[in-house]
């Protein structure tokens, strides 16, 4: 499992580092009084939802399936790799935003912390269902489905905003991410039912 | 000694394509060349043995283990190079020994470099600036790494030049010098199979219609030139399928001896691989 999650990574260094570069940037200027921390958790959530999408088209632009799937380990290791990486994903991205959050003279990192934590609450309920939507279509078919996964609960949490309606959720956080996190072993049993049916 | 392959009445159905009862083994120590027109059911037969698609019916063993059951076992024991490079781009020779190390437990990293070395792989220039042989090659480099005792070939030499392809055939019989070590390859370039085949196994429409040791194979089977009169003469059980032309006829026999016994006046030449093919692919009965 270990070589299928530095595989994903491997295939996405490029990408890593731009993100990387584009981060230390983004940082300087934060600390030049540029620009506000607030838009960081909104760039790092479409990183975040745009790296997860590209690991699965590179693994069909290179039809990898099959070749994982002539490993020892099979579909098993294949469904549990890629999930691994999307979580360490999420964690180094998590860890990424606490780090700035500590960082003195960022103006809005007050709120840095609890705004990881909403991010990772919220993609956490996102990977729940896209993960095995993503092994049961392939990344092509479910993109428009993965773009309305992500729009919908958007839209309503700005209604919830707007309407001064978000505090309740806002006081469940923590087991909101609980729930999100207990979410992930039933996404993980459904994608590997997914991928046990399927067909290479 | 256990046989590396055994398959066992394996059925699949696709749509409008169906594998009907095929029964293959393949004994360790040689190698089997599954020869068909395109479509005929080769990858499909393949896959079935790599549990990438999931039986009607039947069983497969790999070295004795069941390839569903005991998936991790048989795998173990495995190569395999399909008809393209599946590895990424944008990843480096030098990067395949981090990914497919942990996969499995006798990866042996300085046989995957002297299989670089060898094949005269850059470790760090991209996959993506290889050419086909390259790639082939390298595929073939990552299949042999970890000591498998089966090689699977799924038309792993088709693409490629003679020189490359001779390379590669070169590899195989290398491959096979170990008599626990056999090899099943799939190709419709049967001239490569001359080369190199122990067995032959002939799938036709799903099923398989002609299969044994290629030596007897081209020993007993022949072809017969005649006029269509002449044709009409024949016993069909001397005739395995005909051809008929505008400036004659062809018959393929299975048993070249009692036909030259039974009808000496008529000449029976040596037949391939590829001309049986023909006479079973294009050809029809007596």
């Amino acid at each position: 499992m270990r070589g299928l999650i530095w595989k994903d990574v491997l295939v996405n260094r490029a990408q890593l580092r731009m993100y990387g570069i584009f981060l230390a940037v983004y940082l300087v200027l934060a600390r030049a009084g540029i620009l506000n921390l607030t838009g960081l958790v909104c760039i790092l959530a479409v990183v975040l939802f745009v790296l997860t999408l590209n690991v699965f088209a590179y693994d069909d632009e290179s039809r990898w399936d099959p070749c994982v799937l002539c490993l020892p380990g099979g579909r098993r290791q294949a469904v549990l790799a890629r999930t691994l990486f999307v979580l360490l994903l999420l964690g180094f991205v998590s860890a990424a935003g606490a780090l700035v959050a500590l960082m003195p003279g960022l103006q809005g990192r007050e709120g840095m912390l609890r705004s990881m934590l909403e991010l990772c609450t919220f993609f956490l309920f996102i990977l729940d269902v896209l993960l095995p939507l993503l092994w049961y279509l392939g990344v092509e078919r479910a993109r428009p489905f993965a773009i309305t996964l992500v729009m919908f609960p958007l839209v309503g949490l700005a209604l919830l905003e707007k309407a001064e309606a978000l505090e309740p959720l806002e006081k469940l956080l923590g087991p909101l991410f609980l729930l999100a996190l207990a979410g992930m072993g039933v996404s993980i049993i459904v994608s590997l039912h997914i991928v046990e049916k399927k067909e290479y | 000694m256990t046989n590396a392959i055994e398959v066992r009445g394996v059925s699949k159905r696709y749509g409008e394509f169906a594998l009907r009862d095929v029964n293959l083994t393949l004994p360790g120590g040689s190698i089997l060349g599954l020869i068909g027109e395109n479509g005929a059911g080769k990858t499909t037969t393949i896959k079935c043995i790599l549990n990438l698609i999931h039986l009607d019916a039947g069983t497969i063993r790999i070295l004795g283990h069941d390839s569903v059951r005991e998936e991790r076992q048989a795998k173990e024991e495995i190569g395999v190079v399909m008809d393209e490079c599946f590895f990424h781009d944008t990843l480096k020779p030098a990067d395949l020994d981090r990914i497919l190390a942990p996969s499995w437990k006798n990866w042996d990293r300085d046989l995957y470099r002297s299989y670089l070395k060898k094949f005269a792989l850059p470790e760090k220039q991209l996959i993506r600036e290889f050419s086909r042989g390259m790639k082939m090659k390298l595929s073939l480099a990552a299949a042999l790494s970890h000591h498998p005792r089966i090689l699977i070939l799924d038309e792993a030499t088709s693409g490629l030049d003679p020189v490359v392809r001779d390379e590669i055939l070169e590899e195989f019989l290398g491959f096979i010098r170990d008599e626990e070590h056999a090899i099943l390859i799939s190709s419709h370039i049967t001239s490569d199979l001359e080369k190199v085949a122990d067995y032959i196994a002939y799938i036709h429409q799903g099923q398989v219609v002609l299969s044994g040791a290629k030596d007897e194979l081209l020993e007993s089977h022949g072809r017969v030139g005649c006029t269509a009169r002449q044709l009409a003469d024949l016993d069909p059980q001397f005739v395995a399928r005909v051809r008929r032309g505008q400036f004659g006829c062809e018959a393929l026999v299975s048993d070249r001896k009692a036909f030259r016994i039974r009808y000496p006046s008529l000449p029976v030449d040596p037949v391939s691989l590829e001309e049986i093919m023909l006479f079973i692919g294009k050809g029809e009965n007596l």
